[in-house]
């Protein structure tokens, strides 16, 4: 007979072990036979021998029981944990009821952390995660020209042609560029944003319509329309009839023949908050002889299979270099033109990515100050219970046991507090939406969905997994020192160096946090009080764009518009009134070539630049920009006039240094009217673009003289500016009426006050400031309490030597003093590791600070004073009372 | 008279009997032997062999396998007790499962018992012979 090998029999350790029970009971059953046997007079090995002959096949019995054996174990063996897990949840359960204050602290804090954290990664999936809702979006590529002085600039219709052409990497080339329409619907004008593409827009961009036909290509299509989905929605409610019908726009009917598929944007607009509402077909003619020197349309590519972004990157450079090589004069040696490709998603949401990191950098920290705070508590829970763990653990509970019960009951904190997290997510999330800069791409896209319900999940285990470590640890100790007697035992000595080391990791964090905010802060002061050069109080601005159709020559909008802003300036309640082509914060200004006089450009140079403005008369007065020079725009610059010009400083001491350059001469490129232009003036210079940058060098040019290039005409579309006497918004329906009453056809556009363009310029910076400072209080506050809590604790256990100090004599000043002082050694070390981190991480934040340094010694300085101070305090108030309690009540309480 | 395999019409007023749901009867004999009081498997063979003077395994063994599959399912319970001994030994008691199982099958055996020994003491032809 063969022998069950006896190292078999260790594996019972683990638990019942099938195959031995088998061997044993088998073993039995021969033996008690044999000794039947035995007694029935056989001798002794032929009574084994005839025991085990009557018995039989012992290996194929043997098998067989086993088979069946284990069978029943694993059944029991699951039906066991079952009922483990099932009799640990209901004790989790009763524990955590029975302390009511601990289970909501704990939980409330960590649904505090989860749920930040729960938001932030809601838009950290929509804006950064989410494929865009393109075909194939990862083969789908942004082209961008660039030359000297422009790192990112647009397309022209000629260069298009000849992307198009040459660029073999492209299986579809498609520009666009944004406008204003008028829409005439049901009797009502209204001003609408729209996009002009291409058809291989659609094609490069793989977008399927999600009703009707996007355009035809080949260019006979000029009057088709594809609405997006949304407005389709909002503007005509999802009517089932919409294919087919005609709507008027920018005087000419044409006919609804698609719907784009919801969330469909292009690239440039997943930022904007009014993205075009509609898409009307541009042509781009190639015998027409397309303009080559006006940038202004926006280019997406698809790549053809077999090429990557990289190779199609060299091959779109290689002719662009010929292209240059063709056509000398337009692209000059020193202007460097070149062209690259961008794959379409970091395109759109490059410019936030370090925004959101950013972001979810500082919740992860709130969530780990979170964590420590509950891990604490946790640990004093895990003190209590000594007695109730030693009880366990006497009755027979194993250490695993007892920790998967207490793992258990951690779990279920943290799942009660993940779910609560999500609901604050949802909070949360609704708050971003509304606070935000504006200028967050598809995050009106975020929800909660399957990705970040996982995401909850992961972080909410994280947590327990965090937040039991420390007490999980001492609790086994703990379990080891009960058979010492005493209150002092090294477990909680551990547990001392467990919660000081927990608080020097939360000021650390909150040092590096309150890092982060304070430069955030210092920078958005600074942005405050930049001086942008013009008025931002009491000013109203209207957009007004003159339909095409009612004013097809200069004369007409040249009349319209001064009357429009001498009928304006006379509005009871309006200071002064003009108009620009280019508000300022709200818009770009484009450049344009000049020629000084004397000093016609050299072959191979690169041309002088100004960026360009049309301004009517009253303009400098009603934004209120300083005249240095000579004059402004006035009526006398007419059609009739001589050319007029007024100049930024920065452009006069551009092309003219200190000397004055009113008087001077120079011509303005393209053949954009009037083309010679005398200085009559200089005006201070502005903020154009943002706040931050620096102001560019314009050159104003007076709108009743202005044609655009290559014989176009007189601007449409200008910006009505009004200084008010008192709140500018009111002016909105006394202006309204003033334009209905020159022409009901000429829709106005959305009425802004310049402190509302002002407001959404800064908008993102503000956002960010205002988000890191609320998580670096968030954080100071639980630092806070932490620190609290401990020195709570420690002077409870030292209540008894305290007592006994104070009724030998000792000052109660001076024993404050000696409980503050050694609670600070954790919070220095804190500030001493947190300051050295925070200088590390800072340098990330560069691109988002405005005249600040990363490592700016003065907002260092006050963060470590505001969080030594809080520390301070947060420990006085535990100390002071300790020490006012009677030494004798003291002693009496041990 | 032609029988259909799977039920046995008899004079007698009895129900049918479906044989098609009868256990082994080894397993009948180990659920009616353990009903009497928990045992362990040679203490079950002992029982067996003394109170039917017969051998009724060719090996005796095949209890064992028999006794596991019975307690996979659930009809009997295995614990492990020690005997007299002191010797470590399986006992196995009915479930009230098994209880179950038991009486169900109990009437079904026992009419099947009577009908084979009717069956076996019949002549050739005479079916209606009592």
């Amino acid at each position: 007979m063969e022998e069950m090998p006896r190292w078999r029999r260790y594996l019972r350790l683990w638990g019942p072990d099938p195959g031995a029970d088998v061997e044993d009971e088998l073993t039995f059953h021969i033996e008690e036979r044999a000794r039947l046997n035995v007694e029935r007079g056989l001798p002794p090995e032929r009574a084994r021998a005839e025991a085990e002959k009557r018995f039989g096949d012992m290996s194929r019995i043997r098998t067989e029981c086993i088979m069946e054996s284990e069978h029943t174990t694993r059944r029991a063996r699951i039906g066991e944990r079952l009922g483990d897990v099932a009799r640990d949840i209901r004790i989790g359960v009763r524990s955590l009821a029975r302390a009511p204050v601990y289970t909501v602290t704990a939980a409330a804090a960590l649904a505090l952390g989860i749920g930040a954290n729960t938001a932030v990664f809601t838009v950290l999936s929509a804006v950064l995660l989410r494929p865009l809702p393109y075909g194939g979006a990862d083969r789908v590529v942004v082209v961008h020209n660039t030359w000297e002085g422009s790192d990112e600039a647009r397309v022209s219709p000629a260069e298009y042609i000849d992307y198009t052409d040459g660029v073999r990497a492209f299986s579809a080339l498609g520009v666009y560029a944004m406008s204003n329409v008028n829409l005439v619907h049901d009797g009502s004008a209204e001003r609408v944003s729209a996009a002009f593409a291409t058809p291989s827009t659609f094609a490069a961009l793989g977008v399927a319509p999600e009703a009707g036909r996007l355009f035809t290509d080949g260019g006979g299509d000029t009057e088709s329309i594809v609405l997006s989905h949304e407005y389709w929605q909002s503007r005509f409610g999802g009517a089932g009839d919409i294919i087919g019908r005609g709507l008027l726009v920018n005087g000419v009917t044409r006919t609804v023949s698609g719907i784009l598929p919801p969330g469909v944007r292009l690239p440039a607009n997943f930022g904007d908050v009014n993205p075009p509402a509609m898409f009307l077909p541009l042509a781009i003619d190639r015998a027409s002889d397309p303009v080559r020197g006006s940038h202004f349309l926006l280019a997406v590519a698809r790549l053809a299979p077999g090429w990557s972004a990289e190779t199609a990157d060299a091959e779109l450079k290689r002719v662009a270099r010929e292209m240059t090589m063709v056509h000398t004069d337009d692209y000059p040696e020193a202007m460097r033109f070149t062209a690259f490709v961008r794959p379409v998603h970091a395109d759109v949401v490059g410019n936030t990515r370090p925004l959101l990191l950013i972001l979810a950098a500082a919740v992860a920290l709130v969530l780990l100050i979170a964590c420590a705070n509950v891990s604490s508590l946790v640990l004093t829970r895990a003190e209590d219970r000594r007695r109730e763990l030693a009880v366990r653990s006497a009755l027979g509970g194993s250490r695993w046991r007892i920790t998967r019960q207490l793992l258990i009951e951690h779990l279920m904190l943290a799942l009660v507090a993940g779910a609560a997290g999500v609901v604050i997510a949802a909070l949360g999330v609704r708050a971003v939406e509304l606070l935000q800069p504006g200028d967050i791409p598809r995050l009106a896209d975020a929800r909660i969905d399957s990705r970040v319900l996982m995401f909850t999940l992961a972080i909410s285990l994280f947590a327990t997994l965090l937040v039991a470590l420390a007490p999980l640890r001492f609790g086994m100790t703990a379990l080891g020192a009960l058979r010492e007697s005493g209150t002092r035992s090294t477990a909680t000595h551990a547990s001392n160096r467990v919660r000081r080391a927990l608080i020097t990791a939360e000021v650390a964090l909150s040092i590096i946090l309150l890092a982060g905010a304070g430069l955030l802060l210092r920078s958005f002061a600074n942005l405050m009080t930049v001086e942008p050069g013009y008025r931002t109080e009491q000013v109203l601005t209207v957009p007004v764009s003159l339909p095409a159709s009612s004013y097809p020559d200069d004369a007409a909008r040249r009349l319209f518009f001064s009357q429009l802003v001498s009928d304006a300036s006379r509005i009871p309640g309006v200071l002064a009134a003009g108009a620009v082509s280019n508000l300022p914060l709200a818009t770009t200004v484009g450049d344009l070539d000049i020629e000084l006089e004397g000093q016609p450009v050299a072959e191979g140079d690169v041309s002088p630049r100004l960026d360009w403005q049309i301004v009517t008369p009253g303009w400098f007065d009603a934004m209120g920009v300083d005249i240095v020079r000579g004059r402004g725009i006035t009526t006398i610059d007419d059609e009739r006039a001589t050319g007029a010009v007024v100049l930024s400083q920065s452009a006069a001491r551009q092309y003219w240094g200190d000397a004055d350059p009113v008087g001077q001469r120079f011509r303005l490129g393209a053949n954009a009217g009037p083309g010679w232009v005398t200085v009559v003036g200089v005006v201070r210079d502005v903020r154009h673009g943002t706040l931050t940058d620096a102001p560019p060098p314009i050159m104003y040019l007076p709108h009743a003289q202005f044609t655009f290039w290559h014989g176009g005409s007189a601007a449409s579309a200008m910006t009505l500016v009004l200084h008010t006497a008192g709140a500018p918004l009111p002016m909105l329906d006394p202006l309204r009426e003033l334009v209905r009453r020159m022409d009901a056809s000429v829709p106005l556009g959305n009425g802004q006050t310049m402190e509302q363009v002002v407001s959404t310029a800064i908008a993102e910076p503000r956002f960010a400031t205002s988000v890191l400072a609320a998580f670096a209080l968030l954080a100071l506050v639980l630092a806070g309490i932490g620190i609290y809590g401990l020195v709570g604790y420690t002077v409870a256990r030292q209540a008894r030597e305290i007592a006994i100090r104070m009724a030998l004599g000792a000052e109660p000043a001076a024993l404050v003093r000696q409980i503050i002082v050694h609670a600070m050694k954790p919070v220095i070390a804190g500030v001493a590791i947190g300051t050295a981190s925070a200088l590390v991480l800072t340098r990330t934040m560069h691109s988002m600070l405005y005249g600040v340094a990363p490592h700016d010694p003065e907002t260092f300085a006050l963060i470590i004073v505001l969080l030594s101070t809080a520390a301070v305090v947060a420990s006085l108030v535990p100390a002071r009372r300790a020490a006012a309690v009677a030494p004798l009540t003291a002693l009496r309480q041990e | 008279m032609e029988a259909s395999p799977s039920t046995l019409y008899v004079r007698t007023p009895m129900p049918p009997i479906d044989l098609a749901s009868l256990q082994s009867p080894l397993d009948y004999l180990i659920l009616r032997t353990v009903s009497w009081g928990a045992m362990h498997g040679f203490g079950i063979a002992r029982l067996l062999e003394d109170r039917t003077d017969a051998a009724l395994m060719v090996e005796e063994g095949t209890l064992y396998p028999a006794l596991h599959r019975l307690e996979r399912r659930k009809l009997i319970r295995g614990e492990w007790r020690l005997t007299e001994n002191r010797r470590r030994a399986k006992y196995y008691r009915l479930t009230a499962a098994g209880e179950k199982a038991l009486k169900a099958q109990a009437r079904t055996w026992d009419q099947l018992v009577r009908v084979l020994s009717q069956v076996a003491t019949a002549t050739p032809g005479g079916a209606e012979k009592p």
